[in-house]
């Protein structure tokens, strides 16, 4: 076959080694394939098999033979046969498929299209199918992976290549047609909801969204030209981090595009009214595809939300009529908590960024809690707390400003809300009512009166945190530089010592460091340091932190008591003064001084012993004052003679026993009625007291609680592997050190309140019933190893309990018995219970048979009747406390009637003096107040102190200001020698550290002699003065 | 799987077309993409030695200068790509890069003996394409392929009648025309054609013994003859269709001597001269253009030359004056442009085409092309003496294959003059005969034997030297 062109070279025929004349250069094989559309789109997933052609033109010289198309993946794309003109070739015959002859200048459309195949391999089902499928033989799995383009693990497709070629006779190398196949864009709405915001300035008529709409591209690909909503109203503005793109991918950059919605005012008004969310089908308008889509998630939510504000629900009543605003009272140079409720009042959580007050109160009132910033659910009620500390004033005066909240809702909008604060402000003044205080050995209360008639005067409680019966508890957090101790009292160290190691940090018993010498360990609860602190010190601390929070209640209560006529009883006359304190009848004389002078160096000074009363002679005073009236009318009015009742009141205490036999002598001329109670001439008689200060209400504890730890033993043994052990600590004033004793602490702590629950539980029942525990965790040592095991349903009765203490009870019976007989009575006329521990029915009911009950009145509380429960005891009254009130407030509205008693103390003021000089210093303070003197002891302490220092001491009778000249002349003279003498060793730093501890105390006598006592080395060295 | 007819290739191995022998074969070999040098060809010659690795196909490949392809030596464009092609203008190139006096360590003399042919009875022999063809007395016209002389393998033999004598090959290279040669004998014209298979047909045949062949000259389709009638002097011109071989009777004749006749640019001109005069031959009107000789006329033994590119024409006079004529406008007569040697011989161009060089006997002088000034000579004295007594010398690129004469006239031998300064002469053994000449090879010369230094009187040889 000659060359068509040159006519002369000789072309071989068949093969298609020469595609190009090599005479005369002309092209004598070549086909031109091109595929049309390169891009595909199909609609996943019953969207048919999308339809490609190949346009193939012989542009040779020479007729090719086109005999298959070889498609890259296999089986991706499928070409039906066509109807060919010319004769079939024979080797296409031999294929099995028709061949398509080109002659030099045809062009051919080749149809076919792209197989199932090709759309499940890159639309995979969301099932797995079975690999016996249709057409599923002939393909392999592994060649599609390779061809399908790079995707992250777990994405569907982003697209397919499919690349045809074609197989011609002879046989040339041309280039393969290339086809897309991609999915017809599908978007998701990334954001289904956004939220918006009204705002109160109203000057821009639309309001935008708080946040940025996003839209993701699932599949396929995608040219966004427009972005259209079908509320004309509804604004879309392609914004933020990605903004409208030329060309969306569906695997790159996540596809995603986002924009801001905003909203004309006018069309949002109903809307937020009603709270109904707008509704906005969103377009995304495409040039590549053409099309207009929309998120298969599509409508767009917009939750429209009004103006978010703040509430504050406490402030209800003080609701002015114009503004609310919080108006409260402070104490010059003193500072207290402030709680503030705040309530988020709109619709979406608000998160308070900051709370600023204005700069006239930006002295006086610190933010202390929560920590900023503070996100508030709708609805959520959260107290803020401050600290309120105006400052040292000698006048009245009246802060005020407002306090700023800035909050924020949604991302980026920020709103303000001012609440107008007023602070009155008042110096502490004394108050002018009464007071008694019941210092516990679990719980402390006080209870204060005014004198006067008025309804509202009556005896009450006061409260600190919301509790009037603050458990005697102390709870250090941490010793400052200058060795100020930071702690807390009552229910807040309770609420902060829970957990395993919290426990070690609080002292549950304060009261029984009166009178103790030594150092107390304690442990930190802030760095878990231990430090040493003075036993009295504890004491002191409970008590000036109980008063100066009961002076805030007593402070608050004024200030919230609707004024009187013609009273000026001002908030800040709060001062307590004129208190009784109630003691235990077992108190030494040692003890009732210590007490005394924890009081003073809390700040409350007891001018006379009498003010120190036993505790069951104040609290039958309570009972006396309800029975009056009823004595008023059992006996004839007219008989002017003094009668006489005789009030047993047995105190079964936390701590211990008391009991006290009391005579109230009423006089003719008193009037019926207590109120009046100006016009009752009555006399108190105490005739004798009693106590056991081995057995009281916590011996009723312990006992249960070492029942409850037998039990629990004989349980666990049985399910432990052996040996088992279950470590204790029940040790006083000694902290536990090892892990084991620490659990063994624990343990105890655990069993204490258990058993507490169950008395509790105990004294809510009837005699015959039974109480049991249900569940408690106790740390064991089974085969050698610490774990926790919990124990459950261990049963007590009245009857157990009443057998572990009846013989104690029995005593007690005849000790009142014998009180009564040694009175010459034969029963008193009310037997009065006081005491939680009485509430349990068999104390009751053995109570009630110790006397006759014809003429003995058995009484348990102030009306009669028994409390509910135990505990908490908010729901039982302090008969104590209250009845201490009732006794100074009828002794002071002059309804006493003073019996011939032993010469009061001499009233003038002794002051005693001591001074210290070193060196040329000469230092000297005031050691002792004005009173009381005589056989208390008083502990020096001093600084500076060395071996050379020449401790001088004066006395002098007279109040007023010291003359220091001439005072400094009288410590000159007194020369220190002790007897026996000082240790020879005994260094300076020594003889510091001596008096640092407490060591070095002063003691006035009767018979006017100071003695100075030095205790060194456990000898105790004295100097005996005689003033 | 996809079956695939053996028609087809399958995809990776579609480019090993490109590397397969283009000749016929049953199975076509695979050549590689670089041969290495066979039968004594070197590497310089840059691969137009490389023949088929088939012994039994041995045909010479000429590579693609863009591809890499195999192609063959005849082609002008690459089969597979396009590329133009050429191998004569490779060739030439090449061998004007290379310098005999550099040498080469490939450099051997290597002695072919041909089996069956007669020694000394090899009257013509020329190259071209890669294939050698020599015409032997009462043996015929052999073809064989330049690179696979040793051990001789012929290609194809065409036998010729009894008294066929062939005396020289024409080389065919016109466009029209596929390649291949003229063998021109006294009485004979055989067409050798190299495509698309070696063939050889009688063009032209002389039955009156009066007349003999002088020259054939390809113009364009046809081929025109000029024979020459020994009994009246005359000059007689034919025209033969190529492809007819129809013969056509063209108006003139010429009586008297003349020069060879030389093709002008366009196909249908030729041009010779005569002592008086230079003439002008139009093939299709039949016109004849004249211009007079200068005084003293001109040498009509030195054909005209005509310059390749500007197609100036360059004849010498008797009086030793190159003159120049403008084909074109050839009314206006000739001008003087340069003195040449005395008693020259030959008119010729280097191959850069800048220099017009003059050969005589023993000397060489070199003018530059435009202004005729006289660059450099080469003189008697200052190389050994040299003739050319060839009727059209046979180059090796920029070098003169002469007639070397020693100093005291004992003999002669082959020698190479290199036509650049300083013109040295290498001579070649003396075993190569004087005649045929030797032609050119990409790697060096091949000569003929002497017959009288030949092994046996039975069989000729082969010299082939490498450079």
């Amino acid at each position: 076959m000659l060359c068509p062109n040159c006519k002369t070279w000789e072309i071989s025929p068949g093969a298609a080694t020469d595609r190009f004349c090599p005479w005369c250069g002309c092209l004598l094989y070549q086909v031109e394939c091109s595929g049309s559309p390169d891009l595909v789109y199909f609609l996943p997933p019953e969207g048919g098999q999308p339809a490609i052609s190949l346009l193939i033109k012989n542009s040779g010289r020479l007729p090719v033979t086109v005999v298959d198309v070889v498609t890259e993946p296999a089986g991706f794309a499928h070409f039906a046969r066509l109807h060919s003109p010319q004769p079939v070739e024979e080797a296409a015959a031999k294929s099995g498929k028709p061949a398509l002859l080109l002659q030099p200048g045809e062009v051919r459309e080749l149809p076919g299209k792209i197989t199932a195949a090709a759309l499940q391999a890159l639309m995979p089902p969301p099932v797995a199918t079975s690999p016996d499928a249709e057409g599923a033989a002939d393909h392999n799995p592994a060649q599609f992976g390779s061809a399908l383009a790079p995707v992250a693990d777990g994405m569907p497709q982003a697209s397919l290549r499919i690349s045809c070629r074609l197989l011609t006779s002879p046989a040339l190398d041309l280039p393969a047609c290339e086809f897309e196949v991609l999915p017809l864009p599908e978007f998701e709405l990334l954001t289904p909801t956004l939220q918006l915001f009204d705002r109160p300035p109203a000057n821009s008529p639309t309001l935008r969204c708080s946040s940025t709409g996003r839209i993701r591209l699932r599949r396929g690909k995608a040219a966004i030209r427009e972005l259209a909503c079908d509320l004309p109203a509804i604004k879309l503005v392609p914004d933020g981090p990605h903004p409208l793109p030329g060309q969306l991918s569906a695997g790159r950059d996540n596809g995603s595009l986002s924009f801001q919605v905003e909203v004309t005012r006018e069309f949002l008004a109903p809307y937020l009214q009603n709270g109904q969310p707008i509704l906005a089908a969103l377009k995304l308008v495409c040039s590549d595809p053409p099309g207009t889509f929309a998120p298969f998630n599509s409508p767009l939510r917009i939750l429209p939300h009004p103006v978010p504000r703040l509430e504050f629900p406490g402030l209800a009543h003080h609701w002015a009529e114009e503004r609310l605003q919080l108006k409260t009272w402070g104490l010059a140079g003193r500072s207290r908590r402030l709680s503030l409720q705040v309530r988020n009042a709109s619709t979406l959580p608000v998160e308070i960024i900051a709370i600023t007050p204005a700069p006239s109160l930006a002295a006086s009132v610190l933010l202390q809690g929560p920590t900023m910033p503070l996100r508030l659910m709708p609805r959520q009620i959260e107290t803020i707390h401050f600290l309120l500390s105006p400052g040292a004033s000698h006048t009245a005066t009246t802060l005020a400003g407002e306090l700023t909240f800035r909050f924020r809702a949604g991302l980026e909008a920020t709103y303000l809300t001012r609440l107008p604060l007023q602070i009155e402000v008042r110096v502490p003044q004394p108050y002018r009512g009464v007071a008694a205080l019941d210092f516990g050995t679990s719980h402390t209360c006080l209870a204060v009166a005014e004198r006067d008639a008025h309804p509202a005067s009556l005896p009450r409680l006061l409260r600190v945190e919301n509790e009037a019966f603050v458990p005697t508890v102390i709870l250090y957090h941490g010793v400052d530089q200058e060795g100020e101790r930071r702690y807390d009292i009552g229910q807040a160290a309770l609420a902060a010592s829970t957990g395993v190691e919290a426990i070690m940090h609080v002292i549950h018993d304060v009261k029984k460091h009166l009178g103790v010498e030594t150092d107390r360990e304690i442990v930190l609860r802030e760095s878990g340091t231990t430090t040493m602190i003075p036993a009295h010190a504890i004491v002191v601390d409970f008590l000036r932190r109980f008063i100066y929070e009961a002076e805030h209640d007593l402070a608050d209560q004024l200030y919230r008591r609707p004024p009187r006529n013609g009273e000026a009883l001002d908030f800040g006359a709060c001062l307590l003064q004129n208190m009784l304190v109630a003691h235990p009848t077992t108190f030494t004389p040692a003890q009732k001084n210590a007490l005394r002078q924890a009081l003073a160096l809390a700040g409350v000074m007891l001018s006379d012993d009498s003010w120190l009363q036993p505790a069951p002679v104040i609290a039958g005073f309570e009972g006396l004052t309800a029975r009056l009236p009823q004595w008023r009318a059992e006996t004839d009015s007219s008989l002017s003679a003094m009668q006489r009742h005789h009030v047993l009141t047995y105190d079964l205490g936390a701590g211990a026993t008391n009991m006290a036999l009391t005579c109230l002598e009423l006089h003719p001329e008193a009037e019926r009625t207590l109120v009046a109670s100006s016009a009752i001439k009555m006399n108190l008689k105490v005739v004798s007291v009693e106590g056991d200060e081995t057995f009281g209400g916590d011996t009723i504890t312990i006992a249960l609680a070492k029942y409850l730890m037998e039990q629990a033993v004989a349980q666990l043994e049985q399910r432990l592997p052996a040996p088992v052990v279950v470590p204790l600590w029940n040790r006083p004033f000694e902290l536990p050190q090892m892990k084991l004793e620490k659990a063994g602490y624990l343990n105890w702590r655990r069993l204490l309140r258990h058993a507490e629950q169950l008395k509790c539980g105990l004294a809510e029942l009837a005699s015959e019933q039974s109480c049991a525990l249900r569940h408690m965790t106790l740390q064991v040592v089974s085969d050698g190893k610490m774990r926790a095991a919990t124990v459950s349903n261990i049963e007590v009765t009245n009857e157990l309990l009443e057998n572990l203490v009846a013989a104690s009870l029995d005593m007690h019976v005849l000790q009142l018995r014998q009180m009564v007989h040694k009175a010459g009575l034969d029963s008193p006329d009310i037997l009065r219970l006081t005491g939680k521990s009485t509430l349990l029915s068999f104390v009751r009911s053995r109570m009630a048979r110790a006397f006759d009950s014809e003429h003995c009145k058995v009484v348990y509380s102030l009306d009669g009747k028994p409390a509910k429960s135990l505990l908490p005891i908010n729901g039982l009254k302090s008969t104590t406390a209250v009845g201490g009130a009732f006794y100074l407030r009828h002794l002071s509205m002059g309804g006493w009637v003073p019996a011939a008693r032993e010469p009061e103390p001499r009233r003038a003021g002794v002051r005693l003096g001591l001074g210290l000089r070193a060196g040329q210093e000469l230092r000297f303070w005031e050691v002792i107040g004005k009173e009381d003197l005589l056989d208390t002891e008083h502990i020096v302490r001093a600084f500076g102190l060395t071996r050379e220092t020449v401790i001088s001491f004066y006395a002098s009778d007279k109040e007023g200001p010291l003359r220091l000249p001439e005072e400094a002349r009288l410590l000159a003279s007194t020369p220190l020698d002790f007897s026996p003498p000082l240790p020879g060793d005994l260094r300076d730093q020594e003889l510091l550290q001596l008096v640092c501890t407490g060591k070095l105390r002063l003691k006035l006598t009767t018979n006017h002699e100071l003695h100075v006592m030095l205790q060194a080395r456990g000898r105790e060295h004295v100097i005996y003065l005689r003033l | 799987m996809i079956a695939y007819h053996k028609d087809m290739m399958p995809q990776q191995t579609t480019h090993r077309e490109k590397w397969l022998c283009p000749y016929p074969h049953e199975v076509a070999p695979v050549l590689g993409e670089f041969q290495p040098a066979v039968n004594g060809t070197s590497e310089t010659d840059n691969g137009l030695s490389e023949v088929c690795i088939d012994p039994h196909c041995r045909q010479p490949i000429l590579r693609c200068t863009a591809c890499g392809a195999t192609n063959r030596t005849v082609a002008r464009f690459c089969r597979h790509c396009g590329q133009r092609l050429s191998y004569e203008e490779s060739l030439q190139h090449i061998l004007a890069q290379r310098d005999f006096t550099q040498p080469s360590r490939a450099s051997s003399l290597r002695q072919t003996t041909l089996p069956n042919i007669a020694a000394g009875s090899i009257t013509a022999m020329a190259t071209g394409w890669g294939y050698l063809t020599f015409a032997a007395a009462n043996w015929g016209i052999g073809l064989m392929a330049n690179a696979s002389l040793n051990p001789p393998r012929l290609m194809s033999r065409f036998r010729s009648q009894e008294g066929d004598l062939v005396t020289q090959f024409q080389p065919v290279s016109h466009p029209q025309w596929l390649p291949g040669f003229f063998a021109v004998g006294r009485r004979v014209i055989f067409h050798l054609n190299l495509a698309p298979h070696p063939s050889c047909r009688c063009l032209f045949r002389l039955t009156d013994k009066a007349w003999q062949i002088h020259e054939a000259i390809i113009c364009g389709t046809r081929v025109v003859i000029r024979l020459y009638d020994r009994l009246a002097a005359r000059w007689r011109w034919l025209s033969i269709d190529g492809s007819s071989r129809q013969v056509t009777t063209l108006p003139w004749q010429h009586f008297g001597p003349a020069s060879r006749a030389i093709k002008l640019s366009a196909d249908n001109e030729i041009l010779y001269h005569t002592a008086q005069e230079a003439v002008r031959l139009n093939l299709d009107t039949g016109q004849e253009s004249h211009t007079l000789a200068p005084g003293t006329g001109f040498d009509v033994s030195v054909p005209p030359l005509r310059h390749p590119r500007t197609g100036q024409i360059f004849l010498l006079g008797r009086d030793d004056i190159i003159y120049c004529l403008d084909p074109a406008n050839i009314n206006l007569g000739v001008v003087p442009f340069a003195t040449g040697l005395r008693e020259a011989s030959h008119l010729l161009w280097n191959t850069a085409g800048d220099a017009l060089l003059q050969l005589s006997h023993g000397e060489l002088a070199a003018f530059e092309a435009r202004a005729g000034i006289e660059t450099w000579r080469l003189r008697r004295g200052s190389a050994p003496d040299f003739a050319v007594n060839f009727s059209s010398p046979q180059r090796w690129g920029d070098h003169l294959i002469v007639v070397v004469r020693s100093a005291g006239g004992a003999g002669e031998r082959l020698g190479l003059l290199a036509l650049t300064p300083p013109g040295r002469i290498l001579p070649l053994p003396e075993r190569a005969a004087l005649s045929p000449a030797p032609v050119c090879s990409p790697s060096g010369l091949i000569a003929v034997l002497k017959p009288e230094a030949a092994a046996s009187r039975q069989s000729a040889a082969f010299l082939q030297f490498n450079f």
